[in-house]
């Protein structure tokens, strides 16, 4: 794990990158209390309320506005529950998530590396449990 | 200082490295969400803290800008939504914003002045300038995030991994190109983005087509390329073999052993070309404003668009445009176009507004964003619903004639 601490959510799972930009603009922009997935060139998460989630995806892309972005999510009450990325963590998602941590007090849960399998493994609405060290596990049953 | 540490430990940094040049920020306005947060900003000005070097901003939210022509209640709600924006740049000022500069998404223009050198280490922000910097310029600096770029830049250091170090700039993704001829920046950009995500291609077979640097040509062509890149998907590096300057220094040595190999021809460009462009239904609609300049418009690009637009309203007898048309660049880029009096005389006389402001914060502020727009820029459509992209030869012709109609 590199950032948050351990934590237990049901997943939403993307296999393309995920914009924080594009994906969360409506919900700043119109100071929502949910974040509807504003990302249009993202179907699979596209019209999904990402709030208290655990955001599963390849890696983050797009915009460098990601730090406000994920600054504004964690101090606003709509930030995902956890971040887990198949890859190693992105210059954007580490500086976003750092701010959120160190700036706003609300750190969000980040585990990278996680590998392929795991995005083929998870589906939406897995119940996932992420443990101190980062280890991630789900109810076969979930 | 405990955020730069946290950031270098995320990042695998071996170590924090000194910053050796001006920065370049994203946080252009005081907006939540988009820029930072002012308590946090009236917190470090308190501090005392100030960037060794002044650094320069991306363009400003379009907030009082004449050329947008508001109405009365568009700019009463835009006076709500920028209430803190005189005490944002004014704290901007304080932490190191170089007066001198101006606020723009191009700071390496000539005109502009923030044009670092090859090899040298900084802390930037805003895509299109961070790819820029890294592959033409041969500058090293991460994709850093928004605020995250303030900070490194007042402390004066960045973490040493990824693209700060040599293994980090060694290409993971052999791309080929095997076109019979040179492809819409756009659309490849949107392929090679797609394809590698943040890793760094190595692409080979653009020297077919492009010069050396610095052919103005190749230049532009680059910066959209790299742009779309890194709209598509986070690329913050990219070599061109032949072209780019480590690419020219080091050749395929750049390539790391386990690079991926992907070759992009004709069908893939057309493919993608066939997605990104607009529809034959969204060519039935009538665009209320076109917009060009996302990112800011060189002065070349600007005289290009006074000869296109020229032609086109030759081609139809008109003398001004049908569509409501802003293009924005640098404000010293606008000064040095207007040097040129007969130029800009035929450009704004036919009805082109010329700005400097983000085309991005006009489109992402429901109360001012037209509802219909059309472009030549894929990073605007990227973000924005109602954004509709065409070639620069189509664009003009729309501007003129006010329709898209289907070919």
């Amino acid at each position: 794990m590199i950032l948050g601490e351990a934590t237990t959510g049901a997943a939403l799972v993307c296999s393309s990158g995920f914009n924080p930009l594009a994906a969360y603009c409506n919900a700043i922009v119109d100071r929502t209390t949910n974040a509807i997935c504003a990302d249009r060139q993202n179907p699979e998460l596209f019209g999904k309320d990402m709030v208290a989630r655990v955001l599963c995806v390849p890696s983050c892309i797009g915009s460098t506005t990601a730090g406000p972005v994920w600054e504004y999510v964690a101090g606003n009450g709509i930030a995902p529950r956890a971040l887990l990325l198949a890859n190693p963590v992105d210059s954007l998602t580490a500086g976003g998530l750092v701010l959120a941590k160190i700036w706003i007090g609300k750190p969000i849960t980040l585990v990278d590396d996680l590998g392929a399998d795991f995005l083929r493994a998870v589906r939406d609405d897995h119940r996932l449990h992420i443990e101190p060290d980062g280890t991630v596990w789900f109810d076969d049953h979930s | 200082m405990q955020t730069m540490v946290l950031y270098a430990e995320a990042l695998q940094a071996d170590r924090l490295v000194e910053v050796q040049g001006p920065g370049h920020l994203v946080i252009n306005d005081s907006r939540p969400g988009w820029g930072a947060r002012i308590e946090f900003l009236e917190e470090i000005a308190q501090a005392g803290l100030r960037a060794t070097f002044p650094f320069t901003i991306d363009p400003p939210a379009p907030y009082r800008d004449s050329a947008l022509r508001l109405s009365a209640s568009q700019a009463k709600a835009m006076d709500e939504r920028y209430a803190h924006e005189d005490r944002y740049q004014s704290l901007l000022f304080q932490l190191g914003l170089g007066r001198r500069h101006e606020a723009t998404c191009t700071p390496w223009f000539t005109q502009v002045g923030n044009t670092p050198g090859f090899g040298q280490v900084l802390a930037w922000a805003e895509s299109s300038a961070v790819v820029y910097a890294n592959s033409v310029l041969g500058a090293r600096t991460h994709r850093n995030a928004g605020v995250i770029e303030l900070i490194s830049n007042l402390v004066g250091l960045t973490p040493h991994a990824g693209l700060i170090t040599d293994e980090g700039r060694r290409a993971m993704h052999l791309v080929r190109i095997e076109a019979s001829r040179l492809p819409d920046p756009q659309v490849l950009g949107n392929l090679i983005g797609k394809a590698v995500w943040d890793g760094v291609p190595y692409i080979v077979g653009l020297d077919h087509f492009l010069q050396p640097i610095p052919d103005p040509v190749t230049l532009q062509y680059l910066h959209d390329l790299g742009t779309t890149c890194a709209v598509a998907g986070a690329v913050g590096l990219m070599h061109v073999e032949h072209i780019t300057p480590e690419a020219v220094q080091s050749g395929r040595a750049l390539l790391r052993e386990d690079a991926l190999a992907l070759t992009l021809g004709d069908e893939d460009c057309l493919a993608v070309g066939r997605q990104i462009h607009a529809s034959a239904e969204a060519r039935s609609l009538k665009p209320d404003m076109c917009l060009a300049g996302c990112p800011h418009l060189t002065l070349d690009q600007l005289h290009a668009w006074t000869h296109r637009l020229e032609a086109q309203l030759h081609l139809h007898g008109k003398t001004r445009l049908a569509v409501d048309t802003i293009l924005v660049a640098a404000p010293s880029v606008i000064r040095a176009f207007a040097q040129d009096a007969q130029a800009h005389a035929q450009l704004t006389g036919c009805g082109v507004r010329l700005s400097s402001f983000c085309l991005e914060g006009l489109m992402q502020d429901r109360a001012i964003a037209p509802a219909t727009v059309v472009t030549n820029s894929n990073k605007l459509r990227h973000y924005n619903t109602g954004v509709y992209l065409f070639s620069d030869e189509e664009l003009a012709e729309i501007v003129v004639t006010g329709t898209a109609c289907p070919r």
